[in-house]
């Protein structure tokens, strides 16, 4: 499903050149849920840009569903995005105008479904927000906001979730809530790779990936 | 998109009442150009002024010729129901001789028009006052003329009526005392020797009791004058009338036209293309990060594109609408100023439809135009600096 072959990516800041990612290697099967831990600064949302094509690979081969990414442009990125991955982000990143399942069905706009209203509503009963779908985002609290950010992830049907400190602005609660999703998404199929600080998130994965200055300890 | 478009806009209101301004600004200026440069010298002048359609006496000749005939002054009730007349003016024209002992002083026979000053076209008076609508006596004026006989502000003069006088011999029963009240500037008269007074001193010197030589009529609608004109000829079958369209033009703003008016026009597109640009693409540096989240979740590139243009045509319908508002409010004032200012009561800055589609497409035009670029600098902008964007 995934595959890294020795991935780097360097960042220059004014004399500093800083080793973001250094020969990053890994597989993940289909159906697997993934954690990639490790302290601030380590790399790890360097990782999800990049696998998610908002951010470039200096070097190395990155193969999502049998495509190399890094070789894509970024017309054929976007639509990688849209059709192939779902994002799920630390900040959320909603419009707070829009109502729950507005967000949701953003990203159906722009492909050939029928029923996006329904698959929208689908989405947030599944993560537990049936109550709360006509209501717009400033009305909800920030594990709402999650997990409206999971329904739209999910929303165009991808083959892989990555999510980048989903709980980081979550009470415990929510975060224990979030994850139960994440598990129940993976009894659906899902690929899950997630990007986490927090050893107690990272144990409702299969498998724990350790990241350190930008080298992985598996 | 458009809906989404929308929302987005109306999520920062004060934003986009300030994006709006710029186009209401630069639609306000264009309105106000094009009323006081390209249009008006040709459609709403000649629309507002009287003197679009005349009533006279059959087979009698009005205007600068000897006036012979008279007409009953209540036809007046018969054509005031007819949906296009805005007012109708009853006028005593009549040409006057200056006399003194006896004797005719002007070589040239005047124009008198007995008019009340509320349909006086063109003229302000610079000395003394205006006759009001009861004075049965009093006139008004040129400079030049009062010059050329050396007539002053209170001077009691001797006239008599031109047709009158027969075979040179001023009848003495025909001869009238006038009070000079006021002097005006000559702005647009042929003749210097054109004499104002009241409509009912026009009666007193021709000894008439309930009638007019002729009558002005205001239109409404002056594109309607041909079908006004045979309505009205219709209500006025049996009274021996005759229905005649003049139309007069105002050389005023013939300054304004061609070369210059053509500048102008520039002017206010640039102005109107330039308020788009700035309300626009401030509009779109402020919402980075709204476009970082679109870009992040996949949305392609051409739907951001017409994002931005639909914000565009938004802002500049909104900009529009109250620009035209504004500067309908702002019209009605300055015709205001510029009927008290000059006596003439036509109504010059009239928001024509011609106006409000200039004034709406150029400004729809440029949204559309100007938004290419924002949305072009989003699209090449890095998505993860734009998330990143506060």
């Amino acid at each position: 499903m995934i595959e890294l072959k020795e991935v780097n990516k360097t960042y220059v800041s004014g004399k500093n050149v800083v080793e973001a990612l250094k020969n990053i290697s890994f597989k993940i099967e289909e159906g697997e849920f993934v954690s990639v831990m490790g302290p601030s600064g380590c790399g790890k949302s360097t990782l999800i840009n990049i696998m998610s094509g908002l951010d470039s690979a200096e070097s190395g081969k990155l193969i999502i569903n049998g495509k190399n990414i890094t070789k894509m442009t970024e017309d054929e990125l976007s639509s990688f995005r849209l059709n192939t991955i779902g994002l799920v982000f630390q900040e959320f990143h909603l419009f707070r105008m829009l109502t729950a399942k507005e967000n949701v069905i953003l990203p159906l706009q722009f492909l050939d479904l029928n029923n996006k209203n329904e698959r929208g509503e689908y989405l947030l009963k599944k993560v537990g927000l049936e109550k709360r779908i006509n209501f717009k985002v400033l009305e909800l609290s920030a594990g709402e906001k999650q997990r409206v950010c999971i329904a739209r992830a999910l929303a165009t049907d991808p083959k892989l979730i990555l999510a980048d400190e989903p709980t980081g602005n979550l009470d415990s609660d929510s975060s224990i809530e979030v994850m139960k999703i994440f598990q129940k998404m993976k009894k659906d199929n899902e690929t899950i790779l997630m990007v986490t600080h927090d050893k107690e998130m990272a144990s409702f994965s299969d498998r724990i990936l350790k990241m350190k200055d930008g080298i992985l300890e598996e | 998109m458009f809906r989404l478009a929308l929302k987005m806009l109306l999520n920062k209101k004060l934003r986009l009442v300030l994006s709006s301004l710029g186009i209401t600004i630069g639609v306000f200026i264009m309105i106000f150009i094009l009323c006081i440069s390209v249009f008006p010298s040709t459609g709403n002048i000649e629309g507002g002024i009287y003197k679009d359609i005349t009533i006279s006496e059959k087979g009698k000749i009005s205007a600068e010729e000897e006036i012979t005939g008279s007409v009953d002054e209540n036809i007046a009730n018969k054509i005031k129901n007819i949906e296009n007349i805005n007012r109708v003016a009853p006028v005593v024209e009549t040409f006057l001789f200056f006399i003194e002992d006896n004797k005719i002083v002007t070589q040239i026979p005047s124009l008198f028009l007995g008019i009340d000053t509320e349909y006086l076209p063109l003229f302000k008076v610079k000395e003394g006052e205006y006759y009001s609508k009861n004075d049965k006596n009093k006139i008004i004026i040129s400079k030049a003329f009062s010059e050329k006989y050396r007539l002053s502000i209170g001077d009691i003069v001797c006239v008599i009526p031109s047709k009158t006088i027969h075979a040179g011999i001023v009848s003495s029963e025909n001869k009238k005392e006038v009070e000079i009240t006021g002097i005006f500037e000559n702005t647009e008269t042929p003749n210097d020797a054109i004499v104002f007074g009241s409509y009912s001193t026009g009666k007193y010197l021709n000894n008439f009791q309930d009638r007019a030589t002729v009558f002005y009529v205001e239109l409404k609608d002056v594109k309607k004058v041909e079908e006004t004109k045979n309505e009205m000829k219709e209500k006025l079958k049996d009274c021996n009338v005759e229905v005649k369209v003049e139309t007069k033009k105002v050389k005023i703003f013939r300054i304004f036209e061609n070369l210059t008016s053509t500048i102008l026009f520039i002017v206010a597109l640039f102005n109107v293309a330039f308020s788009s640009f700035k309300s626009i693409s401030s509009n779109a540096s402020e919402q980075e990060k709204e476009i970082g989240m679109l870009k992040a979740i996949g949305i392609p590139k051409r739907a951001i594109v017409k994002l931005f243009i639909y914000q565009g045509l938004i802002i500049s319908a909104l900009g529009c609408f109250v620009g035209i508002i504004v500067s309908a409010i702002f019209l009605e004032k300055f015709n205001e100023i510029f009927i008290s200012a000059t006596g003439i009561t036509a109504k010059f800055f009239a928001l024509s439809p011609q106006v409000i589609f200039y004034a709406v497409l150029f400004p729809f035009l440029a949204a559309f135009l100007v938004s290419l670029y924002p949305a072009y600098k989003v699209t090449k902008t890095k998505t993860i600096k734009m998330l990143k964007s506060r």
